[in-house]
C-alpha cells in the first residue's frame, strides 16, 4: 500500500507544478478504474467516456489551482468522478431516473442469514452487471470499490466521506441486497 | 458459493474496460487541453518540492522507516537531475556524444515498450530542436553546419526507426499470441498514435526548416528526414487503425442492452458540485 501512496504523492507534487507527464501518468493509472466506476452509474458507454474524460480535466484544474493540501490522490479522483456523475444526473430529467429506490423497496429484508452463502453459484457476468445496475447508487459504489477495485475500507471511507464503520455497514447491506437481486433474477 | 460470487464480480474487472482507441484518443485530447502550447517538457521536481514532500510525509508518518527510504530516493533523484541538467550540448561539442550515450542508457533502462517509444520520440524531438538551433546559427560555416546536420539527421532517423521497431515488435507479438488481450491492443493503439502524431509534427517542422536553408546538400538532408518522419507517421497511423478495429467491435457488444437503473443520489444531492472537498 505504501509504494502506491508514495507514487501518488510524487505525482501530486508534479501535478501541482503543472507537469503534463505527471498528468499522463495519472490518466494511465486511473482511466480504466474510473471508467468502470462511472460506467455503472450512467446509461451508456458514450456518457461514461465523456464523464471519465471530464474527471481527469477537473482533477487537473483542481490540483493545479487549489491552495489546499491533498492527501489522497486516488480518493480525490473518485470523488471528482462521483460528483460529476451527480451533476450529470442533476442536469437531466429527474423522472427518468427515479427507479433506484423502488427496486430496493421490493427487496425483502431477510435477516440472520449468511449473506454470501445465499448468492447463487450460477451467476454469470451479464447477470452480475444487471444486478449492479439495479442497485442503489450507494450500494453499487461500495461493491465496485471494495470487490472490483480492491480498495480498502479506509480509502472507501475517504471517497464517500463517511466513517469506516458506516462503510462496513453499507457494504453489509449492499451484499444483502445483491444476494436478493441475484435470487430474484435466478427465478 | 462465496468464492463464486467473488470470481464473478472480479470478472467485471477484466470484462468492463474502456475502448482502447478511446483511451488513447482521450489521453491525447486531454494532454492538448492541459498543455495547449505542446510544451511536453517534464517538470523537474526541485529541492523545494522534495523538501515539502518530505516534510508533509514526516508530519503524517513520523518514525516510519519508509521516510528514510524516501530521503534516499530524493537524494538519488536530485543528483540525477543535476547530471541531466549538465547536458545541453550540441553536435560538434565534446559532450554531445556523451549526451547520446546517456540517452541510449536511459532507453535501455526503461522496461515498458510504451515508455521506450515515448522516450525515442522525445529524443527525436530533441534532434529537431537541435536542428532548429543550428539552422538559425549564423556564425557557422556551411561545412560545419552540414556536418552537424548530418549527425542530427542520422540520429533522428535512428530514433524514429527504433520507435517504429518497438511498435512492429509489439504488433507481431500480439499477432503471434493466441489470446490477445484488450490491454495489448490498447497499448498498440497508444504507441502507434504517439508515433504517428509526433512524427507528423516533426515532419512538418523539418519541412518548415527546409525553406530556411540555402545549401542544396543540407536541404536534401533535411528533406530526407522530413520524408522519413512522414512515412513513419503514415505507417503508424495504419497500424493504429488496424489495432483499433477488433477492439472497437468487441467493446460495442458489452454495452448493448445495458439497462439504466435509478440514480437516487442524484436527486437526493441536488446541491452537489463537481469540485471535490479536499481530504
Amino acid at each position: 500500500m505504501y509504494p502506491k501512496n508514495f507514487s501518488d504523492k510524487l505525482l501530486l507534487i508534479r501535478l501541482k507544478k503543472k507537469d503534463p507527464d505527471a498528468f499522463a501518468a495519472v490518466y494511465d493509472t486511473y482511466v480504466t478504474p474510473i471508467y468502470r466506476f462511472v460506467y455503472f452509474k450512467v446509461s451508456s458507454r458514450q456518457d461514461a467516456e465523456d464523464l471519465t474524460s471530464e474527471v481527469f480535466l477537473k482533477v487537473w484544474q483542481y490540483v493545479t489551482e487549489t491552495e489546499e493540501t491533498i492527501e489522497n490522490l486516488r480518493a480525490l479522483i473518485y470523488r471528482v468522478a462521483k460528483n460529476l456523475v451527480i451533476d450529470f444526473y442533476r442536469q437531466r430529467a429527474r423522472s427518468e431516473y427515479a427507479a433506484g429506490d423502488e427496486v430496493l423497496d421490493n427487496v425483502r429484508d431477510v435477516r440472520q442469514q449468511s449473506l454470501l452463502n445465499e448468492i447463487e453459484a450460477k451467476v454469470d457476468l451479464q447477470k452480475m452487471e444487471g444486478v449492479l445496475r439495479k442497485l442503489k447508487d450507494e450500494y453499487r459504489e461500495v461493491i465496485i470499490l471494495r470487490f472490483i477495485e480492491d480498495l480498502s475500507i479506509s480509502e472507501i471511507a475517504k471517497i464517500l466521506d463517511k466513517s469506516k464503520g458506516s462503510v462496513r455497514v453499507i457494504i453489509h447491506r449492499a451484499l444483502k441486497v445483491t444476494r436478493e437481486l441475484l435470487n430474484q433474477n435466478g427465478k | 458459493m462465496e468464492n463464486n460470487f467473488f470470481q464473478e464480480i472480479k470478472k467485471i474487472r477484466t470484462e468492463i474496460k474502456p475502448r482502447p482507441e478511446w483511451v488513447a484518443l482521450s489521453r491525447d485530447i486531454l494532454l492538448q487541453q492541459i498543455n495547449p502550447q505542446k510544451e511536453f517538457q517534464p517538470v523537474k521536481v526541485g529541492l523545494g518540492g522534495y523538501f515539502s514532500f518530505v516534510t508533509q510525509l514526516v508530519s503524517q508518518h513520523v518514525f516510519e522507516p519508509v521516510v528514510v527510504m524516501l530521503l534516499i530516493f530524493a537524494t538519488f533523484a536530485g543528483s540525477s537531475l543535476t547530471i541531466n541538467a549538465a547536458f545541453y550540448s550540441m553536435p560538434g561539442q565534446p559532450l554531445y556524444r556523451v549526451k547520446l550515450a546517456l540517452e541510449k542508457t536511459h532507453a535501455a533502462m526503461v522496461i515498458s515498450e510504451n515508455d521506450k517509444v515515448e522516450l525515442k520520440m522525445e529524443f527525436a524531438q530533441k534532434r529537431m530542436d537541435e536542428l532548429d538551433k543550428i539552422v538559425r546559427q549564423s556564425d557557422l560555416t556551411p561545412e560545419a553546419k552540414k556536418k552537424q546536420i548530418e549527425i542530427i539527421v542520422s540520429e533522428f532517423k535512428n530514433n524514429v526507426s527504433a520507435a517504429s521497431s518497438h511498435l512492429t515488435k509489439l504488433t507481431e507479438d500480439i499477432k503471434k499470441s493466441e489470446a490477445a488481450k484488450p490491454a495489448d491492443s490498447e497499448l498498440t493503439v497508444r504507441m502507434a498514435m504517439t508515433i504517428s502524431d509526433k512524427t507528423k509534427d516533426l515532419a512538418e517542422s523539418f519541412t518548415a526548416n527546409v525553406g530556411k536553408i540555402d545549401d542544396a546538400e543540407i536541404k536534401q538532408l533535411v528533406t530526407e528526414a522530413a520524408q522519413s518522419a512522414q512515412a513513419t507517421s503514415v505507417a503508424a497511423k495504419q497500424i493504429a487503425d488496424e489495432a483499433a478495429l477488433p477492439a472497437n467491435e468487441g467493446a460495442a457488444g458489452t454495452v448493448e442492452g445495458a439497462e439504466n437503473a435509478g440514480e437516487a443520489e442524484a436527486d437526493e444531492n441536488a446541491s452537489a458540485s463537481s469540485t471535490p472537498k479536499v481530504d
